[in-house]
């Protein structure tokens, strides 16, 4: 799928899509969704992209409820793109768009064509890849508290400080990252330090855990986390400037590395033209966007 | 496929109801940390909620929602939170008003964490919730809401880091119903403290205007939070007010004899650990204290009030002690009125017939034997208890996904003279594990103990579930 396509504005909304037939047109499958002009019944044939919980539709009927606009006759197959609804006794989802299922969209839609969980783990991955601040290949040499961290720890334990203790602290760590190479952003540095919330709290699980000898691709960001929250909830003040990784998808392993240079060029492009003409003039790096760095 | 669609109490007085539903038959979340509303003005309309994200990760967090009692549940997402977060929401407790179907709630809103306060016309709207207040650096609101002369008066109990180091407060606004309520932030705590409060700030009110509050009011602290050997000495600090905290000097009703300040010391210099992280000794469950307090609601008993708080003793992972007062919290009880060992997560609620009822979570037994107990205890007269247990389920399983296992909290109301409540644990379908039975709507197989998937064949491993229980007053 090709990054600024429809179908990739589509599917960057939506985190269930499926080929599905359309059954009946103002109708539900559920008692506490009211039939209306806009809700139709759509058996799903195949499921493209899917969180974990709902990977296992196909061959099960669902409310599709269909955005302002659009149209849908009976006997139709359509891919469509969707957000949650109601979930009971069955599934409601509603629609943001649908296209023609064609045999080569549904193939272009399918990263992982039998495991529709990985196409949007694939798909979220990319978005995150666009989000970053630099996208770089390597591998973590080293993980460190932040400096000061041990003296704030033993302060607080004494109280002698003000900062507060909370179970949503982050408890921020430092991994060192040895770069192979840059595929996004200005940084030419062969060493990458990124924060990470070593905190298994449930504010903070999902963060990546990074340690010692993890090679991959890392996908970094500046200011991820407002100011107030980083000055009270961590034992080691964060800056806005330094890097961090929040998202699980901020590690990909090297096998997506394809995808992820796709998506981080659109992105980094889609920037570029953004910039006024003068403003990109005047500020667009001398090095070339992906610089290989030997160790 | 042996799914239960129909529920019905166990002997007339129990039931209890997986509530993840069909549609979800293949989640494997940690949906931990449960609380419960019930709309006094329509008791069929039940509110549930935990750490339960938007199934597609859209832009509201889902609440638990039943329109029949608590037969069957559906997730509706009105909760503000940020698209594509799979968390949903951080704490969260939400409240109805004893009238007027509205639903009022305060939560830690993803991902900024900041401390929002939340109003909805009503539970089964689709539209989001409306955000009345937001600010940062705070912890665990936990709220209470009652109507009295037209007006809801809500209540939400947090651990407002702003206020440093006398971090107890609880936000009330005066009337909820306005089209823009304010909410007062009132500080509890007028001692000193150890940098500050605990994050349990629990509120309740009566309908004659009485409210109470109680808090840990952190004295002492030794050991590391981020080594997980943080042990606090702490009092357990009851407050009061006689107009329900919307006068001139809200909360200070209740005076402790010993230093002349507002706020009767019930216990002192207690200790608690408050970890980091929950640890396979303390069956995978984080522990840092737990709090409720709940008033006699009939008329002319706003004096009465139970307290649980809990402790470290030795030979216990933390031990719950119930008291009671019945002037207005000048006194309480010499001794418990019920202990609990090894015991987190108390929740207290008294029905319209004075009966009081005490939910709360066991860990028994030790290494691969550990399993958390679900137990609901009654008493008519605060001496003699009954003893239900609603789930016992193996410890180790399954390995928790985060911290907390089971949640800071988990939640019992009453309305009339029944108890509603919700608590989280292992899902596994075995009957032996629900001694008063079970009903779940996701698809299971009783006979051979197994979650199924939506095919009704597939297996889908334990994970831990909200369940929510009625029990006949």
């Amino acid at each position: 799928m090709t990054p600024g396509s429809r179908s990739g504005s589509l599917i960057e909304q939506a985190r269930f899509v499926f080929q599905g037939t359309v059954k009946k047109v103002k109708a539900t499958t559920l008692k506490s969704v009211p039939a209306s002009d806009r809700t139709i019944i759509v058996r799903v044939d195949r499921v493209i992209q899917s969180p974990e919980a709902l990977s296992d539709y196909a061959g099960h009927d669902v409310t599709v409820q269909m955005a302002p606009g659009e149209k849908v006759r009976p006997g139709e197959t359509l891919i469509f793109y969707t957000t949650g609804w109601i979930f009971g006794d069955s599934l409601a989802v509603q629609s943001v768009g649908h296209e023609e299922a064609t045999a080569p969209r549904v193939a272009a839609m399918s990263a992982h064509p039998e495991d529709p969980v990985r196409t949007l783990h694939a798909t979220a991955a990319m978005a995150q890849a666009a989000r970053a601040d630099l996208v770089v290949t390597g591998r973590v040499s080293s993980v460190r508290v932040p400096a000061g961290a041990k003296a704030r720890a033993k302060a607080l334990a004494g109280g002698t400080t003000t900062e507060r203790i909370s179970e949503h602290a982050p408890m921020w760590q430092e991994a060192v990252i040895d770069v192979d190479e840059t595929h996004k952003g200005r940084e030419r540095r062969r060493q990458v330090v990124v924060r990470f919330p070593s905190s298994t709290d449930v504010r903070w699980y999902r963060a990546p855990k990074f340690h010692a000898g993890q090679e991959g691709i890392f996908l970094l960001h500046k200011q991820q986390v407002p100011a107030a929250a980083a000055k009270t909830a961590s034992l080691a003040g964060l800056k806005a400037s330094e890097y961090t990784a929040l998202d699980p998808e901020d590690f990909q392993p090297l096998e997506q590395l394809p995808q992820i240079r796709l998506a981080a060029s659109a992105s980094a492009t889609r920037r570029r033209s953004a910039r006024p003409a003068r403003l990109a003039s005047r500020t667009r790096p001398k090095a070339r966007p992906s610089g290989k760095r030997g160790r | 496929m042996a799914a239960r669609r129909h529920a019905r109490l166990a002997g007339g007085q129990v039931l209890v109801v997986n509530m993840i539903p069909r549609s979800l038959s293949r989640e494997t979340s940690q949906d931990s940390e449960p609380s419960i509303a019930v709309n006094p003005a329509r008791p069929l309309e039940i509110v549930g909620t935990a750490f339960t994200g938007d199934p597609m990760g859209g832009p509201l967090a889902p609440i638990y929602l039943s329109s029949d009692g608590g037969n069957t549940w559906r997730l509706n997402s009105i909760v503000p939170s940020a698209a594509g977060s799979a968390l949903g929401t951080g704490d969260i407790s939400l409240a109805f008003g004893t009238t007027g179907n509205r639903l009022y709630g305060g939560i830690l809103r993803d991902p900024t964490f900041n401390f929002e306060t939340l109003r909805a016309p009503s539970a089964g709207g689709t539209a989001a919730m409306q955000t009345l207040g937001s600010r940062p650096d705070n912890d665990q609101p936990f709220t209470h809401a009652i109507s009295k002369s037209g007006r809801d008066r809500v209540y939400v109990g947090n651990n407002d880091f702003q206020a440093g180091p006398r971090t107890a407060t609880v936000d009330v606004s005066a009337n909820g119903r306005v089209a823009n309520p304010v909410f007062r932030s009132i500080r509890l705590e007028p001692r000193a403290t150890a940098g500050q409060d605990g994050p349990q700030v629990r509120p309740v009110a009566h309908p004659d205007g009485t409210a109470y509050a109680v808090y840990y009011g952190w004295r002492a602290q030794s050991g590391s939070f981020p080594g997980n050997t943080l042990v606090v000495t702490t009092d357990v600090v009851v407050v009061r007010d006689d107009t329900g905290g919307i006068g001139a000097n809200p909360f200070r009703n209740l005076v402790e004899p010993s230093d002349g300040l507002h706020g009767r010391l019930v216990a002192r210099n207690v200790r608690i650990p408050f970890n980091r992280n929950g640890l396979p000794t303390t069956g995978q469950q984080r522990l840092g204290g737990t709090l409720s307090i709940t008033a006699d609601r009939r008329a002319g008993q706003s004096g009465t009030v139970y307290l649980a708080w809990a402790d470290q003793t030795p030979g216990s992972v933390l031990t719950v002690h119930v008291r009671r007062s019945t002037d207005r919290g000048v006194t309480w009880s010499p001794a418990d009125l019920l202990t609990a060992r090894n015991a987190t997560n108390a929740a207290l609620a008294i029905n319209n017939a004075g009966v009081v009822a005490l939910l709360y979570q066991e860990l028994t037994g030790v290494g691969a034997n550990q399993r958390w107990v679900t137990h609901l205890r009654r008493s008519a007269d605060g001496v003699n208890w009954d003893d239900l247990v609603l789930s016992t389920a193996p410890a180790s399983v399954p390995a928790k996904t985060f911290d907390p296992y089971l949640g800071d909290y988990d939640h019992l109301v009453a309305v009339g003279s029944d108890f509603y409540g919700i608590f989280s644990a292992n899902n596994t379908p075995d009957q032996a594990n629900f001694p008063n039975g079970v009903v779940y709507q996701r698809n299971v197989d009783f006979a051979t103990r197994r979650l199924l998937a939506l095919d009704g064949t597939t297996s889908v491993a334990p994970s831990i579930d909200p369940f929510f229980f009625k029990v006949k007053g």
